[in-house]
């Protein structure tokens, strides 16, 4: 029975799995038919919900541009209407403040870090990478009339002597303190056309680059004729500086200035090559400085002035010290509106110092420097340098110097500069590093500047 | 004879009323100046056209224009840092602040970009008061002519009335021209552009302009090689084909960024004369637009139909 029944299960088992699998086959495919005509019902809706949605945000933008410039033209024409009225107003237009009444100066801090890498050992001034000076710059109106500048630079440097020999030894210490370099009052408007004055301690206005604090020169070093005739970096005084421009109609239309100065004769003291008598009123120095400036061309312009220093060489007041000079300044501006400037400098100096020797020395010395602007931030020059001691004129010295300057920006600049110097001194070959960085406020620089 | 003619002309010229001298920093302002003044006025500018109005090379040649000016204009901001030297050696005691020769030109200019927060350069060579370039824009354009034309009719009240009229009719011509312009640049529907210097987003204001980007990453600094890969790929990911550089910048550079993403580089003026053929105020919104619309043209930048 068990048999029979087994035998019956087997005969009928693929029957009813077949006859399953036969009702079950239909089914699913419509189910899946179903699950397709879904699936592309549900497509269609979307993509209709999709396009419908393009549509609105296509017809919205539409809307939104026609609002934005309609919106725009009405601004515009309430702009006209109330530009119009005020001009009908016939009233002055108010003044504008845009910054909080303050008394405090602008205040400025200049900070040259400085190196070089040179074969002359010997010379303590070189092989070092120090900050070189940290300048503090303080300016702002003290009347309606005038204003107050004072420069205190703080000085970390060991002082470089042109006239550098192998047989001198290495000595010489780094130089620290803070000095008042300039402290002034500049008179802008006493009444007098085209008269200005200073009253105080400032840079003496002879030659070109005199005027320029350390971060304002082109290159890394000063030129060696100011070095050898006006000081390490400048040559500074205390007095009055009487400062005026013929009026242009007199001169057909030309920038010519005329500069007076009377000083204590001191000049920087004892860093002072031939100006370095003491304070006292009774031995003063003048100095007189005459400039022209015209336009050559639309693109050229060009500058040329001559100094003269009447002085004493010692505290005794018995030796005399008489500089000349003469200074020439060629700037083309590139015409296209682009950086790409030029500038051609020459400054010499000419003197006759009385020594200690009781000698009277006729040295004299120029620099000619050329520099290029390659773009907005890049800058490449050569200074070539000769010029004879001041104080002592069998000595001299002469040096050519490329360099290259690179301004990150107005405010943080890079240099590199490479020096070959030789003469009556110990020959070198230097490379000088330069890192300048401003923070504050700070006046603009001279526009040969280029920056 | 000889002599009596000359000195009844000599007579004549000296009794002739003198004209306005009118000094301006920007070619902008000389040309609205020449526009409200007519035979009235003489006109210099300092800047010249094409350079950077940031880093204008002036010296005593340009004081010497100041010497006897009836009128600075200028624009009243950190644009022209040039601009204390230039007055400290002008010598011109009526050239000061808060005298009506002393025109500031931004009065009554509603100043984009004005800084918030700290004020220093970390963000660059950045502008304290804010964009200064609000030359770039026709209503603003409006308001300068007011400015102007108020100072000039203080300084010389026998023509204030002649001033007046003129400046009506530029008012007028500039609201017109302003809508005529947009009109043209609708279509093209809020046009994406990179520029080179930060000097466009007035213009952009009112022209429906999309400024999306600038070559500099910050106010007056180059950008590094890494930064101009970043920019390239922000220009892809946005899609911009056009890419501006003013006429002072650097033109390989801009062209180099516009060859990698397929950008089309047009360089454009933002100040009168900063091209030959921009000549007038009028002409610079003209030159910038119709160089704007080849550009997308020549970038395959399809008009949408209104």
């Amino acid at each position: 029975m068990h048999a029979r029944t087994g035998l019956l299960a087997a005969v009928a088992l693929p029957w009813v799995v077949s006859a399953a699998l036969a009702q079950t086959a239909p089914a699913a495919d419509d189910r899946m038919d179903q699950f397709e005509k879904r699936l592309n019902e549900l497509d269609q809706k979307y993509q209709s919900e999709l396009k419908n949605r393009d549509e609105e945000i296509a017809r919205l933008k539409g809307n939104l541009n026609q609002r934005s410039a309609a919106t725009t033209r009405d601004a515009v024409d309430q702009t006209k209407q109330d530009v119009l009225a005020d001009i009908d107003a016939r009233t002055a237009g108010p003044f504008t403040m845009r910054t909080p009444a303050s008394f405090n100066p602008s205040i400025g801090v200049v900070s040259n870090f400085s190196g070089n890498i040179s074969t002359l050992n010997k010379n303590p001034a070189r092989n070092r990478f120090d900050i070189g000076s940290v300048e503090l710059d303080l300016r702002a109106p003290i009347a309606p009339i005038a204003d107050g500048v004072v420069i205190l630079p703080i000085a970390r440097e060991v002082e470089s002597d042109l006239f550098f020999t192998d047989a001198e030894d290495g000595g010489g210490g780094i130089d620290e303190g803070i000095e008042i370099e300039e402290a002034y009052v500049f008179l802008h408007d006493f009444g007098v056309n085209n008269l200005t004055a200073k009253l105080g301690r400032f840079h003496l206005r002879f030659g070109r680059q005199n005027i320029l604090h350390e971060h304002n020169w082109p290159t890394t070093d000063n030129n060696f004729v100011n070095k050898s005739f006006l000081g390490e970096e400048a040559l500074t005084d205390s007095g009055l500086s009487l400062s005026y421009v013929i009026p242009p109609d007199w001169v057909g239309g030309q920038y010519v200035e005329l500069v007076g100065e009377v000083v204590t004769g001191e000049g920087g003291g004892e860093t002072t090559p031939v100006l370095n008598n003491d304070a006292s009123v009774d031995s003063p120095a003048v100095n007189l400085h005459a400039l022209w400036n015209t336009n050559l061309s639309d693109d050229w312009n060009f500058e040329l002035g001559g100094s003269f220093l009447a002085g004493k060489h010692d505290n005794s007041g018995s030796q005399d010290a008489f500089l000349y000079g003469l200074d020439a300044t060629l700037v083309r501006t590139d015409p296209t509106g682009g950086f790409a400037n030029s500038m051609l400098m020459f400054e010499g100096i000419y003197g006759n110092v009385d020594t200690d020797d009781g000698q009277t020395q006729h040295a004299k010395g120029f620099y000619v420097l050329g520099q290029q602007q390659l773009n907005r931030d890049w800058y490449v020059g050569i200074r070539g340098d000769w010029t004879q001691n001041a104080v002592d004129d069998s000595q001299e010295v002469w040096a050519i110097s490329p360099y290259v300057t690179w301004y990150y920006f107005e405010f943080l600049r890079f240099r590199m500069q490479y020096q070959h110097k030789d003469g009556d001194v110990a020959s070198e070959d230097t490379l000088y590093f330069q890192c300048t960085f401003t923070f504050g406020a700070h006046p603009p620089h001279p526009y040969w500047a280029m920056k | 004879m000889k002599t009596l003619t000359m000195l009844i002309l000599l007579l004549v010229a000296s009794i002739a009323p003198a004209q306005l001298k009118i000094v301006t920093t920007a070619t902008d302002y000389a040309d609205l100046a020449r526009q409200i003044g007519g035979d009235k006025v003489t006109v210099q500018s300092i800047m010249r056209g094409p350079e950077n109005v940031h880093n204008v090379l002036a010296g005593p040649t340009e004081m010497v224009k100041l010497n006897k000016a009836d009128l600075f204009v200028h624009s009243g901001l950190d644009t022209e840092p040039w601009r204390d030297n230039l007055v400290r050696g002008a010598r011109n005691a009526k050239i000061v602040e808060g005298n009506p020769s002393w025109v500031d030109m931004s009065v009554g200019i509603t100043l984009r970009d004005v800084a918030t927060g700290a004020t220093d350069r970390s963000k660059g060579d950045m502008h304290a008061y804010g964009d200064p370039h609000f030359t770039m824009n026709l209503p603003n354009g409006m308001r300068m002519v007011a400015t102007l034309t108020r100072a000039m009719a203080e300084v010389d009240p026998s023509n204030a009335d002649f001033y007046r009229e003129n400046a009506r009719k530029l008012v007028t011509e500039f609201a017109e021209m302003n809508k005529e312009l947009r009109a043209k640049l609708d279509p093209l529907g809020g046009l994406k552009i990179v520029t080179f210097h930060r000097a466009w987003g007035y213009f952009a204001d009112s022209m429906g302009l999309s400024i999306v980007d600038t070559i500099e990453p910050h106010v007056g600094i180059t950008p590094s090689p890494g930064e101009v890969v970043s920019l390239i790929e922000r220009m892809r990911a946005q899609g911009v084909k056009i890419v501006v550089c003013e006429t002072y910048n650097d033109r390989k550079l801009a062209q180099s960024i516009a060859d990698k993403v397929g950008a089309v580089m047009i360089v454009l003026p933002d100040h009168v004369l900063g091209v030959p053929e921009v000549k007038s105020y009028q002409q610079l919104f003209r030159y910038n637009v119709d160089k704007l619309i080849d550009a997308a043209k020549a970038a395959g930048i399809e008009p949408r139909s209104p």
